[in-house]
This record gives C-alpha cells, sequence and structure tokens, in this order.
C-alpha cells in the first residue's frame, strides 16, 4: 500500500515539469508452448514494475548489466512494445491507452537512436531518404525536404552533399550522425538513446556524446540515456536510474548515486568499472559480486538481487522490498532494498 | 634477454582494396611474470600482432611479410610447422575474446579441455581429468567436477570465459595472450574474470598480453602499456607513467577524450577529430598527421623516429617534447 501512495505522491509532485512519468510498467513477454496449439507456459518478466518520471530538459541514465530490461523499458516508453502493465503518461497522456493515429501523432515527439549504427540504416537507402523517411510519415516539411534534410545533416556535422550517398561508404561515427539525424527530423521533444555510443571506437565516442550535448543544449531535449556504461552515463546525464532484472534498485541525482551510492548493487556495479588512472586504481575498495546474473524467467523471489548480494538478510529471501525515497522531497534518492 | 622480443614485425593483408598493413613495424618486447597492456582503437593492429606471435595468421590473405618473434631465444617465424605447434597452446596460449563462439559447442567442456592437455603433457584418461578439474576449480567454477561433461551452451558467457582460461592455463605457460577478454562480458562479470586472471599470472608467474581498448582495464592490471595506432607502437611506458606523463599527442587525445567514474559532467570531452586511418591507404609520414594538432611539415614526410622519454618510456612522435610542454603548461 505504502509503496502505491509513496509512488502516486512523487508523480503529482513532478507533474509540472514531468515529460514522461513511467508509473509500475511491467513488460512480460510470453513463453509459449505446443506445435500446433500456443499455449502459455511462462513469463520473461523482462521489466516487473518500474516507476520514475523524467522532466524536461533532463537527461536521465539509465544504466545496467545486459538482460536487466533497460532497453525494454526504452522501447516500453515508446509503445514499441506494449507494457503489459502499469502506465507511461507522456504530459498527461496515457500512452498505454492510445492507438492508430493519435499514438501516430505522440511518435512524432518522442524518437529513438539505436545502438548498431551498422544494422539501423537500411543499407538500400540513401542518407537523404533515410533521413527524410520521418518526415513523409508524418507529412512534415513538404515542398522542401531537401533543403531539410542538407539543414539536418548540417546540424550532425556531416557534409549536406552526403544525402546521395549511401550507409556503407561511412564510417561507425558517421553512421551514427544520420541515426541522429533522422531522429532529429520531426523536431522531437523526447528522445530514447539506446546505448548510442556502445558499438563506437573510444575516440569516436567523444564526438557523438559532445554533439548529443550541444544538441540538447541547442533543442531544449529530453533524453532518456540507456548504456552499460557508467563512465558515459555519470558524463552525460542528470540523474541516474540503476537496473537489474527487470527492477529499478536506485535513482537519484548523478553526483549522489557515484558519491553516495545506497544500494549493494549499485555499490558493487561502481567498484567494477575500472578507472584510467593506475594511482587511483590501487587505492580503490572492490567489491566483486559472485555469480551471474539469475534468469528473468525465473527471478528469485522477495528481492531478486539477493542471490548475489552481500549484506543479505533472511527478510530479502521472501519479502520484496518497497520502493521508497530515502532522501529530501527537494533531493530524492529512490531505492529499492531492505537493507538501507 | 626478454621472454619474448618483437623486432619490426610486419604483417599484411593482401585484399582487393589493396595492401591492408594491419601491423606495420611493431617492436616491443615481454619480460617474464609482466604484465603488458596492448591499448588502441579497433583496427590499430593489436589482435593481428598477438596472432602473429601464434602464427595463426589466415593465409591467403594474411601473411607475416617481416620481422622477428624471439621467444626464448629462438625466432618463432623461422621454426617449421611442427615445431610451432609444440609451442602453440603449451609455451604461448590464447584466451580469444567471444567466449560464445570460441568453444566448439558440440563437445563437452572436459573434453575440450584434456585435448590440449592430452596434446602437450604426459597424461591421458583420467589423469588428464583430474587435472581438468584443478584448472576449472581454480578459475573459480563450483562443482566442477560435475561440470566437466556438461556442453559450453549450459554455461553463461562469464562461466564460458572461465573455461577459456582453465583451457590456456592447461599446460602452464609462459606466456598468456588474451585478446579482449572481458569486452563481450558485463562489467561485474569483467572484474570477476580479470581477477582470476591476475590472480594465476601471480601464481604461476605467468606473463600475459592484455588486448583490450579499455584504458581502465590497463590502469588496473597492466604493468607496462603499449599504445598502438596503425599497425605501430607509438608509446610504450609504464602504467604509471603512461597515465601520469603520456606523451605522444594520440595517446593524450585517447586519455582526454574517455569519460571517467571519477569525473562528472562539467569538464567537456575532447575528442579526437577525424577518424582512424584506412589501413590499405595510409598517409606519408606519421599516421597519426591527420588528426594531430601538434603536427608540422616533417610529419607529413618522415615517419618519426622512437624517442626515449625517460627509463622505459619510448615515444615515436617528432614532437613529443612540445606535446609534454603544453600539457604540463594545461595542467
Amino acid at each position: 500500500m505504502s509503496e502505491q501512495t509513496s509512488t502516486v505522491e512523487t508523480i503529482e509532485a513532478d507533474s509540472q515539469d514531468a515529460l514522461v512519468s513511467v508509473k509500475d510498467m511491467e513488460v512480460y513477454f510470453p513463453v509459449t508452448a505446443g506445435l500446433l496449439v500456443q499455449r502459455k507456459v511462462a513469463d520473461v518478466k523482462a521489466v516487473d514494475g518500474v516507476s520514475f518520471s523524467v522532466k524536461r530538459g533532463e537527461t536521465l541514465g539509465l544504466v545496467g548489466e545486459s538482460g536487466c530490461g533497460k532497453s525494454t523499458t526504452g522501447k516500453a516508453i515508446l509503445q514499441l512494445n506494449r507494457p503489459t502493465g502499469g502506465s507511461v503518461e507522456f504530459e498527461n497522456t496515457d500512452l498505454t491507452q492510445v492507438k492508430g493515429r493519435s499514438l501516430r501523432q505522440f511518435r512524432r515527439r518522442m524518437q529513438m537512436i539505436f545502438q548498431d549504427p551498422y544494422a539501423s540504416l537500411n543499407p538500400r537507402m540513401s542518407v537523404g531518404s533515410i533521413v527524410s523517411e520521418p518526415l513523409t510519415i508524418h507529412g512534415l516539411a513538404k515542398g522542401q525536404r531537401k533543403e531539410r534534410v542538407e539543414e539536418l545533416l548540417q546540424t550532425v556535422g556531416l557534409n549536406p552533399y552526403f544525402s546521395s550517398r549511401y550507409p556503407h561508404e561511412f564510417s561507425g561515427g558517421q553512421r551514427q550522425r544520420i541515426g541522429i539525424a533522422r531522429a532529429l527530423a520531426v523536431e522531437p521533444e523526447f528522445i530514447v538513446c539506446d546505448e548510442p555510443v556502445s558499438a563506437l571506437d573510444v575516440s569516436i565516442q567523444a564526438q557523438i556524446i559532445n554533439l548529443l550535448q550541444d544538441l540538447q543544449e541547442e533543442f531544449g531535449l529530453t533524453y532518456l540515456f540507456i548504456a552499460h556504461d557508467l563512465s558515459v552515463v555519470r558524463h552525460i546525464s542528470d540523474r541516474v536510474a540503476v537496473m537489474y532484472l527487470g527492477h529499478i534498485m536506485e535513482l537519484t541525482d548523478r553526483d549522489s548515486i557515484f558519491e553516495n551510492p545506497l544500494h549493494p548493487y549499485t555499490k558493487a556495479l561502481l567498484s567494477a568499472v575500472p578507472i584510467p588512472d593506475p594511482a587511483l586504481e590501487r587505492e580503490r575498495e572492490r567489491i566483486i559480486l559472485t555469480g551471474d546474473v539469475p534468469s528473468p524467467l525465473a527471478p528469485p523471489s522477495g528481492c531478486v538481487f539477493h542471490t548475489r548480494c552481500p549484506i543479505v538478510v533472511d527478510e530479502c529471501k521472501t519479502e520484496t522490498p518497497e520502493w521508497r525515497n530515502v532522501g529530501t522531497s527537494s533531493e530524492e534518492h529512490w531505492v529499492w532494498c531492505h537493507r538501507v | 634477454m626478454s621472454l619474448l622480443e618483437i623486432n619490426g614485425l610486419k604483417t599484411y593483408f593482401y585484399t582487393q582494396e589493396g595492401v591492408v598493413k594491419a601491423v606495420d613495424g611493431a617492436t616491443y618486447s615481454v619480460e617474464e611474470g609482466e604484465t603488458l597492456g596492448l591499448v588502441g582503437e579497433s583496427g590499430c593492429g593489436k589482435s593481428v600482432s598477438a596472432l602473429s606471435i601464434l602464427r595463426l595468421i589466415p593465409n591467403p590473405p594474411g601473411r607475416i611479410v617481416e620481422g622477428e618473434i624471439m621467444f626464448q631465444g629462438r625466432d618463432l617465424l623461422k621454426i617449421d610447422e611442427e615445431e610451432m605447434r609444440k609451442i602453440r597452446g603449451n609455451d604461448i596460449a590464447m584466451v580469444f575474446q567471444e567466449p560464445m563462439t570460441s568453444l566448439n559447442p558440440v563437445l563437452t567442456i572436459g573434453r575440450q579441455i584434456t585435448e590440449s592437455i592430452e596434446l602437450h603433457q604426459d597424461l591421458s584418461g583420467s589423469g588428464a581429468r583430474s587435472r581438468a578439474v584443478d584448472l576449472l576449480e581454480l578459475v573459480g567454477i563450483p562443482s566442477a567436477g560435475e561440470r566437466l561433461d556438461d556442453y559450453p551452451h549450459q554455461f553463461s558467457g562469464g562461466m564460458r570465459q572461465r573455461v577459456m582460461i582453465a583451457m590456456a592455463m592447461s599446460c602452464n605457460p609462459k606466456i598468456l595472450l588474451a585478446d579482449e577478454p572481458t569486452t563481450a562480458l558485463d562489467v561485474t562479470i569483467q572484474a570477476q574474470i580479470l581477477e582470476v586472471m591476475a590472480n594465476l599470472s601471480k601464481e604461476f608467474g605467468t606473463a600475459v598480453i592484455v588486448i583490450t581498448h579499455n584504458l581502465g582495464v590497463v590502469a588496473r592490471y597492466a604493468d607496462n602499456v603499449n599504445v598502438m595506432y596503425a599497425g605501430k607502437v607509438i608509446e610504450r611506458a609504464s602504467a604509471a607513467n603512461l597515465y601520469e606523463t603520456p606523451h605522444h599527442p594520440y595517446t593524450v587525445g585517447l586519455l582526454n577524450s574517455v569519460p571517467r567514474l571519477d569525473q562528472g559532467r562539467d569538464e567537456k570531452l575532447i575528442p579526437i577529430e577525424g577518424n582512424p586511418p584506412d589501413l590499405a591507404n595510409l598517409p606519408r609520414g606519421c599516421s597519426f598527421s591527420p588528426r594531430c594538432d601538434f603536427k608540422v611539415d616533417r610529419c607529413l614526410e618522415e615517419y618519426p623516429e622512437v624517442s626515449s622519454a625517460g627509463e622505459g618510456h619510448t615515444v615515436a612522435c617528432w614532437e613529443w617534447q612540445n606535446v609534454r610542454k603544453r600539457e604540463s603548461s594545461a595542467v
């Protein structure tokens, strides 16, 4: 009960400046068996009840290991995977209830940048038609699409005359710029960046991160930045949410999560990331977690982290923790743990 | 004499687009028990230089065209295939990047580990099996005896990488080559694997060459670091020196361009402009010159000599003293 009320309270408190509010969102994928008649035998609980909001103009970082449900969360907000429970409010409209033409109107306002710049551009389309396709779909910039495409390419740091070329002629970093131009084409307010730099070389990553930051400033964009690289997330985010096996473990502003992590999983995750400074590395304390991430098909009971938690007690194995704010109302610090 | 000395190694690939100079005159050495980090971006030749040590370059299209690889006083490029086979997996072993694809899916884990034990050591049957169990325990696989008859698909990514390390360590190699051993793994698993490797290297005195693009991993585990760019080692130093006082403009750029966990957003990243070079069509002179802030006319004509910049610190740059001056005044 108290979990419910506290969630509702924050969402109300944020409602003036929250662009996206996610409430108890669940995404379950059915596992079916049977050759002719498919029956459901189990659920993969990819996202199992997450609540958070993304404020207008901010970057919310979403970190976690592979399979923790971070990409599914991003897609479910955009209704690319329909959530199986809970709600996703975009400016006070519950997107899970919107369909067809009106959903498409919302889609113009939210876009996605994908992880793999080699797989997310159609190799048979020229750059110009890739970038102008969203304009065609949403009926924008009629009669001046060519100019608009050239302008977009310039915005992301590409030469406008590239529009007649094809994706294979570009490097990874340049392709990611094309993907960003495509996302920007419809002038969205909210962009889900799903691991936008993890496929790129280190020297190129910095170029794309800087570009994303410049664009945010220029167009007042709101980002949900999904990544597994904590250093990148720390650099770009205003607030950070840490996910593990379908649940958000901890959510607070960027500096608190890195300087004062409360959840044992966050602590372990941070200590596992090596810092490029040998002198500092020698001093650092490391928490090495044992074992692997359990399967989301049969997540552990109680707290899903209890099988690897260094400070586990009996309560963790049976009782589900509450999602509670242990900070103040102005400096929120949300955590999902019995022991904090 | 060093355990392994690589002199002027050149490995080229002859493709339709031209000659790809994957490794183009790399020179470095590895001492006994040392952990050497080989860092650089994709396509800088770090993996190919490791595969060249084991003579595992697919031919055609690849060929080692020049250089020598001295291992315990013998040039590995001059011995015949029979001799090489005795060294491969025995004296020099390798851990590959992709634990998902580098194990044979139709053989049990036990069979894959005992294979190299039987080949290289005087053990067979139950002897090899019990050695395999010991190895699995060494790399931290619980109830190792029962898991010996499992197939790779029954293991998670981190566990498979442990199996790979067990296989590589099965003959107590002098040198372990680890090619991006943790790139495919999550960070908490990465920490486990790196810890296992560091402990093994300490326990058995194995020299380790870690190939990675992650500057943090190198800072944590390596004694010395080679920075590679376009097939050449452009800077070599102890890990402490390299991060403290980088001399090559590329190393400086690389360190400035990675966000650090211990720093917030206030400091903007300084990217290296431009793209890594096309190895089939390298620029004249220094291959980094098109992206370099410090370039002078000479850089466009002549590849820089390797200069000594302190003890154990070498750098291939004409302008390294100016780089150093500007960097120290910036601080």
